[in-house]
């Protein structure tokens, strides 16, 4: 069980601390941390702005949000 | 009944509900978990390899599907699947589609509430006066808390609280405001919300990443815990073992493993939702790229968000074993401790688990729509009648899985059976359907219907041979790992053996519903395969 485990490993926080000086940032870390970061956030920029500049946009707006669609029972 | 068909107000709202489907607790406490653990960095390179092999491919199968059921005016996966696969058999299958949705429901609202309890814990003070001014026994009493929030020690309404227990205020509420939203419809409901969660969401995670990147060194009496370390333990890659370079990470199956699970679950694929949700596009709606920008909204709020605060959070605070541990054990043990020596504790704990509310609530909504889509179409009741039908499934599942806390025995199970082996199923069923059945060629055409953007051509293959053997190989070892375990557990009888008993109780339920909705739909020759490619559809647009 997830939260008996983390309790578990809480408790192991309290215990004498390991030695934590390893854990620097290397160029691996770098390139795996900007290269992931970097690709979604193009990933992402690229497709909001093919969905909020194309020229089909308008035709997209099905309805305005404030027209009771009937979609509930009257 | 004569009433209009349902579709999405804004290209931008199905864009959003779909992606608030997906982003959900996992995507800041299960991704940077697993991450951490198998592999660090490295870990990413299996991770976007299952994006682009299963992912994506899947999602553009289900919202191709769901846009084509929809021409038929069908919005549930049973119904859909049996147009698909011009077979009843396949409607029987469908089912998953609404058994899923509606079981993680019944434990998912659960979990919602917590998180809203929490939040206003913050807001009020209560979870900061609980936990005391020693800083050493954060750990501790951030457990006790949660232990006792949720009623982890024994069965009984959250340890024989009542009703009046936080937990169940907390779930009464979330569960109204919930069928609240969904009883008033797809547009002013869903689309409405998550137009406005979404953003929210957003702001409040960049709130608590600028104050995690800016902590520095939290403590001066440990130089070696601080934001860059933090950082390092999550993204620097970790060889398999000590001593060797750090790609033989990638030698390690189980790498390779957690990366495709937490890259198929983070995604919402295989859960019977984006069918639904695609369902109430028009025929030439794009699907492509609305389906990738849905697709890479959340993994925005997974990488960039969650990827750079949980983990470097907790390592900064409580070192190497605080920094370990799953979803729950992340969520709701370590981050209050780390929340509890951040300055600024009640505001930033605050924002936080409002955050994680709005990411949960974005999510628990989307398991609800297909089911009612389900009783609408298959039995011609109104919205009324369906919400009360399944408010009324939903809360006794979701009663008897706050009932039987000890351990979070009825949740854990329902997670393992449903939330996870049953999703694996149906996101099986499904790409067979899609490549092989409805046809990985014709699939590829019907893609590209309106779209405003070109598949790689490689999709057809990608679909019909890839995914559904990295699916499968994927599940095989999955089911290797832990089958035997849980079916040992079943052995022993108690509230394990109990929940797969209601679990299989829904199943036949929902089985009998579909046999009888089926025969109304082929009574209208309703879900006749289509005479052409211009088949019109039956109802509505």
């Amino acid at each position: 069980m997830s939260v008996t485990a983390a309790a578990s490993l809480l408790a192991q926080a309290a215990l004498p601390a390991e030695d934590l000086s390893r854990y620097q940032m290397e160029p691996m870390g770098w390139i795996f941390m900007i290269g992931s970061i970097g690709t979604v956030i193009t990933l992402t920029v690229f497709c909001y702005w093919k969905v909020l500049t194309s020229p089909k946009a308008t035709r997209h707006m099905h309805a305005p949000l404030d027209i009771d669609t009937q979609d509930r029972e009257t | 009944m004569g009433k209009t068909r349902e579709t999405w107000g804004t290209r931008v709202g199905v864009i959003l509900a779909v992606a608030g489907s997906a982003v959900g607790l996992g995507n800041f406490l299960r991704f940077p978990g697993q991450a951490s653990q198998y592999g660090g960095g490295a870990f990413m390179i299996p991770y976007f390899l299952a994006l682009i092999l299963i992912a994506i491919p899947m999602g553009w199968a289900e919202w191709t599907m769901g846009r084509y059921g929809g021409r038929f005016g069908f919005n549930s996966a049973p119904a859909i699947f049996g147009v698909i696969g011009r077979r009843p058999a396949w409607r029987y299958t469908g089912v998953l589609g609404l058994l899923i949705p509606i079981c993680v429901y019944m434990y998912y609202v659960y979990v919602e509430a917590w998180c809203l309890g929490y939040a206003w814990a913050y807001l009020t003070g209560d979870i900061t006066e609980f936990m005391g001014p020693d800083r050493t026994q954060f750990a501790a009493r951030s457990t006790e808390y949660f232990n006792r929030f949720v009623g982890i020690e024994r069965d009984g309404l959250v340890a024989e609280g009542g009703l009046l227990q936080p937990a169940v205020l907390f779930w009464i509420l979330v569960f109204g405001v919930n069928f609240y939203l969904i009883y008033r419809g797809l547009t002013r409901g869903i689309e409405r919300f998550c137009i406005w969660a979404m953003p929210i969401m957003a702001v409040c995670a960049f709130v608590v990443l600028a104050r995690v990147l800016t902590l520095g060194t939290p403590d001066p009496a440990k130089p070696d815990q601080n934001v860059l370390s933090g950082l390092a333990f999550m993204w620097n890659p970790k060889p398999s073992a000590p001593g060797l370079p750090w790609y033989s990470a990638l030698a390690d199956g189980e790498v390779w493993l957690a990366a495709a699970g937490q890259v198929f679950f983070s995604l919402s694929v295989g859960f019977g939702i984006i069918i639904n949700y695609a369902s109430y596009l028009r025929r030439s709606d794009d699907v492509v790229l609305s389906g990738l920008t849905a697709s890479s909204t959340n993994e925005f709020f997974e990488v960039c968000l969650g990827g750079l605060i949980t983990i470097p959070a907790a390592f900064m605070f409580l070192g190497v074993a605080g920094a370990s541990g799953g979803t729950f054990g992340l969520g709701f043990n370590t981050l209050p401790a780390v929340l509890g020596f951040m300055p600024g504790t009640r505001l930033f704990g605050f924002v936080w688990f409002f955050m994680l509310f709005l990411a949960a609530i974005t999510s628990s909504l989307s398991m609800l729509q297909p089911a009612i889509a389900f009783l609408e179409e298959g039995f011609a009741i109104g919205r009324r009648a369906s919400v009360a039908i399944l408010g009324l499934i939903t809360a006794l599942g979701s009663f008897f899985v706050i009932y039987f806390s000890a351990g979070l025995a009825a949740l854990d199970t329902i997670d393992f059976w449903v939330g996870t082996a049953l999703i694996f199923v149906l996101a099986t069923l499904e790409v067979i359907l899609f490549g092989w059945v409805f046809g990985a060629k014709r699939g590829y055409e019907e893609a590209h219907r309106g779209a405003e953007l070109r598949i790689p051509r490689v999709f057809p293959f990608v679909i019909k041979y890839v995914s559904p053997s990295y699916l499968l190989i994927v599940f095989t070892f999955w089911a290797f790992d832990n089958l035997p375990g849980r079916l040992q557990q079943m052995r022993t009888g108690g509230v394990p053996l109990y929940t797969v008993f209601l679990l299989g109780s829904v199943f036949v339920f929902l089985l009998l519903l579909t046999r009888i909705a089926g025969q109304r739909w082929q009574a209208e020759t309703r879900d006749a395969p289509p005479t052409s490619e211009a088949a019109p559809a039956r109802r509505g647009a």
